[in-house]
């Protein structure tokens, strides 16, 4: 194999994971370490550190379109911000520590878990009851009440609601992107939904932006500690920002439904993949 | 002027900052992916290929001086590692463009919130290095 087949087919798997991932809310990471270790051969260590700085790519390079059409809220952003960075250092730090094998099981347990959260997912934006007096209260003072245009349904309003259970989420979303180079948004963009009452449309933006900050702190750990290899990583970084761009493009006209179900499948298989490449290796 | 334009504003700055930097890394990656490209445009062997690419061994910079070093000598590998490193900064001049714009409104919760982001990331440098 020659240097550019393999950086084509490094870019071309990284192009349709910064697609998918932008469309979901997701940074493509998820995506991106199984494909590539699973599909080329590559390292954990090096895939989880490629995928990092993905994450950093989709989140910067998506960020510009979303914020341009303001759904995204900066200042929900950098209240959970402060608790996914701090959960990335912890993770980071336990990513030193753990054996190479295990980050196999690991990433194959939290491929099920994302496919079990992406069949529960609900958009609550419709469902979404009145806060109470007290919750509206803090998001006032913490000028968390916000809006912004639908497409179909012009303008919509929401208030952010327990701000405390969205910064534990995100802190373990946090550990989560520190140990294994995902941007977390998986656990956030629901909790922001599901728990926080904010619609989906901006829970995914707004996890789009956090993200990148999240994973900026544990890609700094790992360029530092030499796992991010360039001839790994820089074929995914341009992949993932093109893919990503053309996802955040069409990210206000189609319904992600059709996506998710499709995507479901896909987890689920890798996440058998990348558990039973732990078990041959830690068995065979 | 009102909350909802103040806060369109401080998105609009914050976008243009992101902008600048994704484009000033993408230069710098295709620029080091060139380079490298062309010094590797031989096929390898499935061993001489993984030593190359793959392996936890493979050569690259991986210190600031090390990093120094291959730029000076134009390696397209130090190249991609840089625009690599420049990308990983871009969300650092995010968080700091926000902290700009709250202390000019006088913001005092939100500018007190970014300052412990900006600081838990620079104890992230230091704990990558201590490693």
């Amino acid at each position: 194999m020659s240097a550019l087949a393999f950086s084509a087919e490094a870019f071309a798997i990284a192009l349709g994971a910064g697609f998918l991932g932008s469309l979901l809310g997701i940074g493509g990471g998820i995506i991106i370490v199984p494909a590539l270790t699973l599909l080329m051969g590559v390292d954990i260590r090096f895939a989880i550190g490629a995928s990092i700085v993905s994450v950093v790519a989709t989140s910067s390079g998506s960020a510009v379109t979303f914020v341009k059409k303001a759904i995204a809220n900066v200042k929900l952003a950098m209240i959970l911000e402060v608790a996914t960075v701090s959960g990335a250092l912890v993770g980071a730090f336990l990513g030193t520590s753990l054996p190479r094998e295990n980050l196999y099981l690991l990433f194959g347990l939290l491929l099920f878990l994302v496919a079990t959260l992406m069949v529960i997912r609900r958009n609550a934006e419709d469902s979404s009851r009145a806060p109470s007096t007290s919750d509206l209260a803090r998001a006032q003072k913490l000028d968390l009440v916000g809006h912004y245009e639908d497409v179909r349904k012009g303008q919509v309003n929401y208030v952010v609601r327990r701000i405390g259970a969205g910064q534990c989420a995100s802190f373990v979303a946090g550990i989560l992107s520190g140990l294994l180079g995902v941007g977390g948004g998986i656990v956030k963009v629901p909790v922001m939904n599901v728990v926080m009452g904010v619609p989906l449309k901006v829970a995914t933006a707004t996890s789009n932006l956090m993200i990148g900050v999240t994973a900026a702190a544990s890609a700094l750990v790992y360029v530092t500690r030499g796992d991010i290899n360039p001839f790994v990583a820089t074929p995914v970084a341009l992949g993932v920002l093109a893919g990503a761009q053309l996802g955040s493009r069409i990210m206000t006209r189609i319904e992600s439904r059709i996506i998710l179900r499709l995507f479901v499948v896909i987890l689920v298989w890798m996440g058998g993949q990348m558990c039973w490449k732990w078990w041959s290796s830690t068995h065979g | 002027m009102d909350k909802g334009d103040k806060l369109h504003q401080i998105e609009a700055m914050v976008a243009r900052v992101l902008q600048t930097g994704v484009a000033l890394s993408v230069c710098t990656l295709l620029v080091g992916w060139a380079i490298s490209l062309t010094t590797h445009f031989e096929s390898f062997s499935g061993d001489q290929y993984r030593s190359q690419f793959l392996d936890l061994e493979a050569e690259f910079p991986r210190t600031l001086q090390t990093l120094g070093q291959g730029l000076a000598s134009g390696s397209g590998r130090a190249v991609m590692v840089l625009g690599l490193v420049v990308l990983m900064l871009t969300p650092l001049l995010r968080v700091f463009a926000s902290l700009i714009v709250f202390v000019v409104q006088r913001d005092r919760i939100y500018f007190l919130l970014t300052a412990l982001v900006l600081v838990l990331l620079g104890v992230s440098l230091v704990m990558g290095n201590t490693h």
